[in-house]
């Protein structure tokens, strides 16, 4: 009987379903418990039929149910929620290496179109693009430096998420 | 190197302008990507692939799932309350349940109780009417064993007398019955002394 | 790069690939000709809407298949786009879905033998990153007014040097879209060139002797390879999207 409740239980989660039939049940519980408070041996029943199959509630494996359905619930509850760690876990170091120099590359050509531009215009031809290509290189540097502190910081807040998660 | 590869588009672009020259045949010797013959074209192609994109997901497809994903979402945020209020009636039912054991308990034990007392005053009454009796009776044996005690002694006296007078007789003695009578009413009561 | 050995009867083409061409005819490459190019965004954005419009046709509220793959998708970029850029920045969803979607389905096309990839191409990701780069420097303005231009002012500087550091501040802020652009379609062409180079070793045993240990090896570092590229094709498309992000949070939200 049990196991075939039980079965049920993991199977289509109607958990609820199930303990929901106790309450109708409720009533023939006072009446039955009332014959069972009767004084003569002899008028108390030993099986109702239609209490049987429930009067398994008071076993303690009744109580593990519900204990199992107040985890199951609570954790149900707990993925509905909105998670707030974890955005970018699968950033990983060689996606950062590869965008720090893809940004200094992109620095010194802006730098070098620049110049090359301004000298053309003003045809000045080594000094804008010597200046800019300088310029560009030091402004890829501080956009990579960016983005290492950047990287920096989403690993150790990793990291500690991670403790977070471990403990 | 993207120096070079740069200049080489350049070039090629330059190319380009002059001798109208194919992407493909330009292209062989560098890299097709820096064939500024065809950006216009793929340009123009991808800011139309882009827009009906965007208005097929912003128009369709978005408002679409995000309407499903909220459905579901409160779906199932119904259900896990109605899950809850069921278990919590179930646990309810449940304490109502053993409440309702307790007090069957409480009941039967009072049951038990009063039973026994009654029984108890019943088997009282009883056990004081066989007392009553019991002592009514002792006291009639009683009685009566004093009345045979009495009658044996009485003729135990009588004997006593009688075979005083005959041994005195015998002895040739004369005594009157009323002294012998009261020496020896005094022998028996007064014992040996 | 584009090395060309015909010694042996080998023949490296890596970048052949790339090349755009009429799909129709053998004319000039003009603006409005239909290419390799065009055929494959359209594949790109026909795949995109198969997916998004005929698997949640059911509306099902327990997903199929496909739908629940949509939905994924839809939550990805969704909770990216929340976490990362804030609520606010919530009404550019669909700008943000539509390039990650056209990034990813151009990407994992191009992975087909015979493919073209959009994505490897400058002109294509450069347009993305500009589009990104627009949409972010104009919320910038509108959220922020003039005082957007402070971030490019750094008022910590002594006063000579803050005109020198605007400039290269500038010159960072523009090193973002190119780096973007240029990330894009270099790892989208690499792989590309790069498993063509190994494709053009495989057929050596049909030639010489040396083909025996050469082709195995070119077919294991082929599927080496391809494995790699289908990995890159969906981390690209993650990182240009939540750069995106990232940019729109700094456009909305700007402080450093």
């Amino acid at each position: 009987m049990t196991g075939r409740r039980g079965a049920r239980f993991s199977a289509c989660g109607s958990a609820a379903q199930d303990n929901f039939i106790i309450l109708f049940h409720k009533l023939s519980y006072h009446e039955y418990l009332l014959t069972l408070a009767s004084p003569d041996p002899r008028l108390r029943p030993t099986v109702t039929p239609t209490v049987a199959g429930t009067f398994a509630m008071s076993e303690p494996n009744d109580l593990e149910r519900l204990k199992a359905l107040d985890a199951r619930l609570a954790s149900l509850k707990k993925a509905q929620a909105p998670k707030t760690n974890g955005v970018a876990q699968g950033h990983d170091m060689a996606n950062y290496a590869w965008r720090m120099v893809t940004e200094l590359v992109a620095g010194l050509l802006i730098g070098f179109g620049i110049g090359f531009g301004l000298d053309k215009v003003f045809d000045t031809m080594p000094l804008f693009l010597v200046l800019f290509i300088f310029l560009g290189l030091v402004a890829g540097i501080r956009t990579m430096m960016r983005t290492a502190q950047e990287a920096q910081r989403k690993s150790t807040q990793a990291g500690t998420a991670a403790k977070n998660e471990g403990d | 190197m993207e120096e070079t590869v740069l200049e080489h588009g350049a070039e090629q672009a330059a190319e380009h302008g002059a001798a109208a020259a194919h992407g493909a045949e330009a292209a062989s010797g560098g890299m097709p990507q820096l064939d500024f013959a065809t950006f216009p074209n793929q340009i123009f192609w991808l800011v139309v692939a882009l827009v009906v994109l965007y208005f097929i997901l912003s128009r369709v497809a978005l408002p679409r799932i995000g309407s499903v994903l909220a459905e579901r979402t409160g779906t199932i945020t119904n259900d896990i309350a109605a899950a809850e209020t069921y278990k919590q009636q179930a646990a309810e039912a449940e304490a109502a349940y053993h409440k309702a054991l307790d007090d069957a308990r409480a009941a039967a034990a009072k049951v038990v109780e009063e039973s026994r007392a009654e029984i108890q005053k019943e088997l009282d009454v009883a056990i004081a009417k066989a007392d009553a009796e019991i002592a009514a009776r002792t006291a009639e044996s009683e009685a009566r064993i004093a009345e045979i005690r009495e009658s044996a002694a009485e003729a135990v006296s009588a004997v006593a007398k009688d075979t005083t007078q005959e041994i005195l007789t015998a002895f040739g003695v004369q005594a009157d019955a009323a002294s012998v009578g009261s020496a020896v009413d005094k022998r028996l009561n007064g014992g040996a002394a | 790069m584009a090395a060309e050995e015909h010694g042996e009867g080998l023949t490296f083409h890596p970048m052949d690939q790339f090349i755009v061409s009429p799909l129709f005819g053998d004319g000039d490459v003009g603006v409005f000709t239909i290419t390799n190019a065009t055929l494959w965004m359209a594949l790109s954005v026909l795949a995109a809407a198969l997916l998004f419009i005929a698997g949640t046709r059911g509306r099902a509220i327990v997903p199929t298949r496909i739908q629940s793959v949509a939905e994924l998708a839809y939550g990805f970029i969704h909770k990216m786009v929340e976490d990362v850029a804030g609520k606010e920045a919530l009404s550019f969803f669909p700008y943000i879905f539509t390039v990650f979607l056209f990034i990813v389905f151009s990407n994992f096309l191009g992975l087909l033998p015979m493919a073209f990839t959009p994505t490897s191409h400058i002109a294509v990701t450069a347009i993305l990153a500009i589009g990104v780069f627009l949409t972010v420097t104009i919320v910038g303005f509108v959220k922020n007014g003039a005082g957007f231009l402070g971030l490019f002012w750094v008022s910590s500087a002594p006063l000579a040097l803050r005109p020198v550091l605007a400039l290269i501040e500038v010159i960072s802020y523009f090193v973002r879209p190119v780096s973007h652009s240029i990330r894009l379609a270099g790892n989208m062409m690499a792989g590309h060139a790069v498993i063509k180079v190994f494709a053009a070793f495989a057929p050596l045993i049909l030639i010489s002797g040396i083909g025996v240990a050469v082709t195995p090896l070119s077919i294991i570092a082929i599927t080496a390879m391809y494995g790699l590229e289908i990995l890159v094709a969906f981390i690209q498309a993650y990182v240009f999207t939540i750069l995106t992000c990232v940019y729109l949070k700094d456009a909305l939200h700007p402080s450093h």
